[in-house]
């Protein structure tokens, strides 16, 4: 077996230098004629350069023997590296290391063999440029020294060609390092352009250095205007002084990250931009302050709307006389305005979050909560009246009318709130005015009346004409006045709700017919006929309350009628209602003043009160009273051809079937 | 025939008065409080009594219960005056035993024969 020489001490390092040279797999040019010189100064059939790496001995450059590797451990060059000096076996054969070795005993036939070391600048043998022959033999001092010194060449050559390669990698990545440059500005430049911020960069003496496309278009200029620009031609006016502050600031050395510029477009238009500043300096000299800024014109400018609006409100609300809750779906108070906190006697923010149940009194009996529920829906779209709880405990009645809203976090409602205690006092009060009143006027006017009454029929002694004249005014007017008493008190009294109505089925016919004898008199004495045509209409009323309404309608029909016309009272079903007329042949009401009838002392000429006599309460009261059943009054006329006053109530039918339905 | 009139108003007696003798021939007394009707009563024994519902001190109520609470006067018909027209104010007084409810203002011609009327109609 052929002797095999350990690694040298510096292998790893060696075979890392080897590495370096990256040449193991590429066939040599230059070194074949290296080898070449070798050969023919040595005198030897064959010269070989060989690279030793861990395995093998690999040939790069042969002469005189074509194969291109051989086993590290029967190569004659590990055992050349091993050394510095020229490595020479005179006679393979006769040397104990190399006897057995198959490249003595087969081919090539290795007798005679020397091997210059490829030393590195660092000293490590990667390699040897050797010479062998078939036959021993040896080498001239002149051939060693060529040998060494070709080796030494050969080192050279490997070196320059790992320093070009060097070079040439380097070269090849400064410009992939300077097209990725280029790439990574275009984009940049790119996203500059196209963003929708507005970017520049001014010098510290106000030029521009750069400008981007939503600067541009934002302030209305051209790439070509902005040249001439000067950074302060671009402020507002008004708010150059701060823009010089901020950039002072910014040239000074800090940075601004929330900056608002008030701007001036190219055709005057206002722009508030906010955004950052920062400066670029070299070699500490500031050479640009750089802006990205956002145009909050619009935004700035809905703000400040959103704020007035809100202000608005919020002021509407504050100051508002009635009070206003919103509750959340549960019937927790989530806001209460100042009056709304005043008519509950808390103080502000003491109620929200609270539920809406500590704003009525304790039901004995009855779970507040549950309560709510049932009743809180009745309020929703009208007014409603419930009994509060004051934060004292008092209790008092408040008028509450709900709608219903939805927000993104859900159903809310949203409450009015109106104190009516006070008005319940002043209800009270007028009820008890008209009471005192009604006694209070009707007491001196009995005796007014009375008096003239008296004296008017004589029973106390005959009166001079004049006197007797003078004493019937006085009656017929005192008459008046009880008259006028009376009727305001009803109307009073219907406004305010205070008269029952005793509702029933009511035969039409006994209506009319009572009616009719309570004004045939007069009409007697005026010569005016009246007729009934009724075919048996029966109406869900009030029968007192309808003989007042058609007694007032004929007292009209009468008075404005001549001797020798007729008055016609007429009564038809038309369900759901009952229609009454009372027509007159008279002088008719202007087209104008036919709503105006129904109206207090509203009548058609102003000297009708003095002339015709009534109070122009008349048609009122039977508005009220018809209103009253839920039903309507109205006239048609023609002027010069006479008037038709109708009303409406519900007719029996209807009315019954609704009482048996529920 | 003798009416007796209680009202608080001097004025309204005197009318009332006029109507019942001038125009009705009636015999006449007056009181100006319930607390002097009711005395009257006692003492001059009317055929009936025109009350004023409306009075300070002892009201027309109040007198009418006293009357019926004294036995001389326990039986005389009541007739009350009212300024107060409401028919549910009407019902209210007839309930409280009265034969008759006469609204102010009365028509002091047809008086008397209002006054007969009601204590003629049958109980």
């Amino acid at each position: 077996m052929a002797d095999t020489p350990q690694a040298p001490a510096d292998e790893a390092a060696r075979l890392e230098a080897l590495a370096r040279y990256q040449i193991l797999e590429a066939p040599e040019q230059d070194f074949d004629d290296l080898a070449r010189m070798a050969a023919h100064v040595c005198g030897t059939p064959i010269a070989l350069v060989s690279l030793l790496d861990a395995e093998r001995e690999r040939f790069k450059s042969r002469v005189g023997w074509d194969v291109t590797e051989a086993p590290r451990a029967i190569s004659f060059c590990s055992h050349a590296i091993q050394g510095r000096e020229l490595f020479v076996v005179k006679d393979a054969a006769a040397d104990p290391r190399f006897a057995q070795n198959p490249l003595v005993l087969g081919p090539p036939g290795i007798r005679f063999y020397a091997g210059a070391q490829l030393l590195t600048p660092e000293g490590h043998a990667i390699g040897t440029l050797s010479v062998i022959d078939r036959a021993p033999r040896e080498l001239s001092a002149h051939q060693n020294e060529v040998l060494v010194a070709l080796a030494r060449q050969l080192i050279h050559v490997m070196e320059l060609r790992r320093r070009l390669h060097e070079l040439r990698e380097s070269n090849s990545e400064r410009t992939g390092v300077q097209r990725a440059l280029k790439e990574t500005e275009e984009r940049y430049r790119d996203l500059f352009e196209g963003a929708s911020d507005l970017i520049q960069a001014v010098s510290p003496d106000g030029r521009f250095l750069y400008t981007n496309r939503a600067w541009r278009d934002t302030l209305g200029y051209s790439a070509a205007d902005v040249g001439a620009l000067r950074f302060f031609d671009v402020i507002h006016p008004q708010h150059r002084g701060e823009a010089a502050d901020v950039m002072q600031w910014v040239l000074e050395g800090g940075d601004v990250d929330t900056a608002q510029l008030v701007l001036v477009s190219k055709d005057g238009r206002r722009i508030v931009a906010e955004g950052s500043l920062s400066c670029k300096r070299v070699d500490g000299q500031p050479v640009a302050t750089r802006a990205i800024l956002r145009d909050v014109t619009e935004r700035r400018r809905t703000e400040e709307r959103l704020r007035v609006s809100e202000a608005r409100t919020r002021s509407i609300l504050d100051n508002m006389l009635g009070g206003l809750i919103t509750l959340d779906g549960a019937g927790t108070l989530e806001s209460i305005n100042p009056a709304g906190e005043r008519i509950f006697g808390y103080r502000p923010e003491e109620l929200v979050g609270q539920h809406l149940g500590v704003l009525l009194p304790d039901l004995p009996g009855q779970d507040k909560a549950a309560f709510l529920k049932n009743e809180f829906p009745k309020a929703l779209g009208r007014v409603t009246e419930w009994q509060g709880r004051r934060k004292n405990g008092e209790a008092f009645p408040f008028e509450l009318s709900m709608f219903e809203f939805d927000t993104e976090a859900g159903r809310h409602f949203a409450g009015n709130v109106r104190d009516v205690s006070e008005r319940h006092e002043v209800e009270r009060l007028k009820k008890e005015f008209v009471s005192t009143v009604s006694h209070e006027l009707r007491t001196p006017l009995t005796s007014i009346r009375g008096s003239l009454s008296l004296l008017a029929s004589g029973i106390l002694g005959e009166l001079p004409s004049e006197a007797q004249e003078a004493v019937s005014i006085a009656d017929r007017n005192a008459l008046r006045l009880i008259g006028l008493i009376n009727d305001i008190l009803d109307l009073e009294r219907f406004e305010s709700g205070r008269i029952e109505m005793n509702m029933g089925d009511v035969e039409l016919q006994d209506v009319l017919q009572r009616s009719v004898e309570a004004v045939k008199g007069v009409a007697g004495q005026q010569g005016i006929a009246l007729e009934i045509r009724n075919p048996g209409a029966r109406a869900w009323a009030d029968a007192d309350r309808l003989v007042q309404v058609v007694v007032n309608l004929l007292g009209n029909a009468i008075k404005f009628s001549k001797a020798g016309q007729s008055v016609t009272l007429e009564a038809e079903q038309k369900p759901p209602f009952v229609e009454v007329r009372v027509i007159d042949r008279g002088r008719g009401i202007p087209p104008a003043l036919r709503e105006a009838v129904f109206e207090r002392f509203k009548q058609v000429e102003t000297s009708d009160s003095r002339d015709k006599g009534g109070t122009g309460l008349g048609l009122a009261i039977c508005k009220v009273i018809v209103e009253r059943h839920g039903g309507e009054i109205g006239v048609l006329s023609e002027e010069g051809r006479g008037s038709t006053f109708f009303f409406r109530v519900p007719e029996a039918a209807a009315r019954g079937g609704q009482a048996r339905a529920s | 025939m003798k009416i007796l009139i209680i009202d608080d108003e001097a004025d309204i007696r005197k009318i009332a008065r006029l109507s019942l003798v001038r125009v009705g021939g009636l015999e006449v007394v007056e009181a100006g409080s319930g607390a002097e009707g009711v005395r009257t009563a006692e003492a001059e024994r009317p055929d009936a009594i025109l009350l004023d519902v409306m009075m300070p001190g002892i009201d027309g109520p109040a007198t009418l219960a006293l009357l019926r609470a004294g036995e001389s006067t326990s039986k005389i018909p009541v007739l009350f005056l009212t300024a107060k027209a409401m028919s549910a104010e009407i019902d209210r007084l007839k309930a409280l035993g009265a034969v008759a409810v006469l609204t102010k203002p009365f028509d002091p011609m047809t008086l008397p024969a209002e006054v007969k009327a009601a204590l003629e109609r049958p109980r």
